[in-house]
C-alpha cells in the first residue's frame, strides 16, 4: 500500500483459521484489531505486508488451513497464534493429486 | 429504490433502449462506427472477422453476434455486412427478440456513404419510438446479473469479489438469474463449486469446462498448476491456487450453480450459472452479454476501464490507492472496507445500491467515456 493506512486483520467467513492483513505492512509485535465476520484483536509473531496471511490461532503440522470457509491447503509445521502463514509453511493439497 | 425497466412484448425488461449497429462482416466495422456516433443511444458492436469461418467456430460468432442484438437491452438492432447472405444468418435470428431489427449490406446499398445516410435516417426514426417508452417497476428476478473480474489484485479476492458475492445471493434468492465465468480462474476451486451444483450432470460439466482449459493451457506448453499462484501473485500474499480461484469464485456468492452454459448462450432459466468463455475481459464480458446480462458486476483491483456496449458494466473496486488515481473508470469504491475496517455487509449494500441507481437509468463510467468494446473469441481458423 502506498498511502497510510493502519493494518488490520481481515476475516472473510467466520469459520476461517487465517485472517489477512491490509494496510500498511504490520510490524512484528503489534495488536492489530480483527475485522469481517470476527471481531476482537491479535498479537502479530512478526512483520507481515499487506495481502499476507496469519494464524489466528495456534495450529499443529498438518492442519488444514481454512479461508473463505474453505481448505485452501494445509501447514507443513505448526504455526503459533499470529504468525505469518505463507509459501515457507502451507502448501496447496493439488500437489498430492487431490481434486 | 424501486427497481424500473422497460417491459419488452415478450415479458424480459431491458434497463436501456440501447440502437445496436452491428457488423457481422468486419468490413463494415468502420461504416458501423461511424452510424454509431452520429445517432445517441447507438453503439458499435464490430467483432472482426464474419467470412471464411467453418464449423463450430462460425456456428459460435454467429450465436454471439445474435445474442447481443437479442440482448434484453437493445431496442433496435441494425445489422450491417459487405453483403446481406453473412448478415442475414444474424438478422433473421435476432428477428423480434428485438423490437426493431434491420439489415444492410454496402454491396446492395451502394457503398458507404449511401448506407451511412439511410441507416442514420432509420436510426432516428427507431430513437423516437424509444423514446416514447416508459419505465415500469420490476423485481430482482426479472434480472440477469453477469459478474465479473479482471486487473486483479489482493484487494480483489478480499474486498470486491466477496462484495459482489452477497448480492449474487440476493439476486438468486429473489428468483434472479446470475452467470459467473472464466473457468481458467475456477483451477484449484473445483471441490467449492462441485459441493453446490444441482445434480450429478452439473457437476461434471463444470469439471469438464475447468478441465478444458486446462487442456488448452499443456496443448500450448503450459501446466497452469504450476504456474499458479504466479510470481506476482506470491509477492501479493496468494499461497495456494485453490486460494486464488476461491478469491475469483468468491462473487458467485454461495447458492447452487443450476448450469454451464456455452460461450454466448442465454439460460433457460433463473438460478446461477457458470459461463465457459476464456478470462481476458473484452471476451468475457462480450460473451456475458451475448447471454443476456441487463448489466455486469466487474470487480478490479489494479484497474480495468473495458466495459460491454449492450450490457452496463459496473467497475467496482476495494483498493484504496486505485480507487483514488483510476477514480474516472471506478463506478463503487468499497475501499473504506481496508482504510476504515467498515464490515462487507456495507459493502454489498453499497454494491446493491449502485446497481439499482443503473438499473433505474444511471450511467456507468464505461458508458459516460465511451469505453465499450467487443471481442468475440475464435475457436477455429478462417479458409
Amino acid at each position: 500500500m502506498n498511502r497510510d493506512i493502519a493494518p488490520k486483520v481481515w476475516i472473510i467467513a467466520d469459520a476461517d483459521n487465517v485472517g489477512t492483513v491490509v494496510g500498511n505492512e504490520a510490524p512484528g509485535r503489534a495488536t492489530l484489531p480483527i475485522i469481517g465476520a470476527l471481531t476482537g484483536s491479535i498479537e502479530t509473531q512478526e512483520p507481515v505486508p499487506h495481502g499476507h496471511k496469519i494464524a489466528l490461532k495456534p495450529l499443529p503440522g498438518g492442519a488444514d488451513v481454512v479461508k473463505y470457509g474453505v481448505v485452501i491447503g494445509r501447514l507443513v509445521r505448526p504455526v503459533a497464534a499470529g504468525e505469518h502463514v505463507h509459501i515457507h509453511n502451507l502448501e496447496s493439497l493439488r500437489g498430492r493429486g487431490d481434486r | 429504490m424501486t427497481l424500473k425497466a422497460f417491459r419488452r412484448a415478450d415479458g424480459r425488461v431491458g434497463i436501456r433502449n440501447f440502437l445496436a449497429v452491428i457488423a457481422a462482416t468486419d468490413a463494415a466495422n468502420p461504416v458501423a462506427r461511424r452510424i454509431a456516433a452520429a445517432v445517441p443511444g447507438a453503439v458499435p458492436i464490430t467483432p472482426l472477422y464474419g467470412r471464411g469461418q467453418l464449423g463450430e467456430d462460425l456456428a459460435q460468432s454467429v450465436r454471439t453476434m445474435v445474442g447481443l442484438g437479442s440482448n434484453p437491452n437493445v431496442f433496435g438492432a441494425l445489422v450491417v455486412s459487405l453483403e446481406t447472405v453473412a448478415g442475414s444468418r444474424v438478422s433473421q435470428a435476432i428477428g423480434n427478440k428485438a423490437t426493431r431489427t434491420a439489415l444492410m449490406g454496402i454491396q446492395e446499398e451502394g457503398g458507404t456513404p449511401r448506407l451511412f445516410e439511410k441507416a442514420v435516417a432509420l436510426l432516428h426514426t427507431w430513437k423516437r419510438e424509444a423514446d416514447q417508452l416508459k419505465r415500469a417497476p420490476i423485481a430482482l428476478s426479472d434480472l440477469v446479473v453477469g459478474l465479473e473480474c479482471g486487473g486483479s489484485d489482493t484487494t480483489s479476492g478480499l474486498v470486491a469479489n466477496p462484495a459482489i458475492g452477497l448480492l449474487t445471493d440476493r439476486v438468486i434468492d429473489a428468483g434472479g438469474t446470475a452467470i459467473f465465468s472464466e473457468p481458467v480462474e475456477c483451477l484449484g476451486g473445483e471441490a467449492a463449486l462441485t459441493a453446490r451444483a444441482t445434480d450429478t450432470s452439473v457437476r461434471q460439466h463444470i469439471l469438464a469446462t475447468i478441465r478444458k482449459y486446462e487442456d488448452i493451457a499443456l496443448r500450448a506448453g503450459v501446466d497452469l498448476n504450476k504456474t499458479n499462484p504466479a510470481p506476482d501473485n506470491i509477492r501479493g500474499g496468494l499461497t495456494t491456487i485453490e486460494e486464488k480461484s476461491l478469491g475469483s469464485i468468491s462473487k458467485a456468492g454461495t447458492r447452487p450453480i443450476s448450469g454451464v452454459l456455452h460461450y454466448g448462450a442465454a439460460p433457460a432459466g433463473p438460478g446461477l450459472y457458470l459461463m465457459d468463455a476464456p478470462a481476458p475481459a473484452t471476451e468475457n464480458i462480450t460473451a456475458l452479454g451475448a447471454g443476456g446480462t441487463h448489466l455486469i458486476l466487474f470487480a478490479t483491483g489494479v484497474g480495468n476501464s473495458v466495459g460491454c456496449p449492450i450490457s452496463p458494466t459496473i467497475k467496482i473496486c476495494g483498493n484504496p490507492l486505485t480507487c483514488e488515481t483510476f477514480a474516472a473508470h471506478i463506478d463503487v469504491d468499497l475501499s473504506a472496507v481496508i482504510t476504515e475496517g467498515r464490515p462487507l455487509d456495507s459493502a454489498g449494500e453499497a454494491v446493491m445500491a449502485m446497481l439499482s441507481a443503473v438499473v433505474n437509468g444511471e450511467t456507468t463510467r464505461c458508458e459516460a467515456l465511451g469505453e465499450i468494446e467487443v471481442a468475440i473469441s475464435r475457436i477455429g481458423e478462417s479458409v
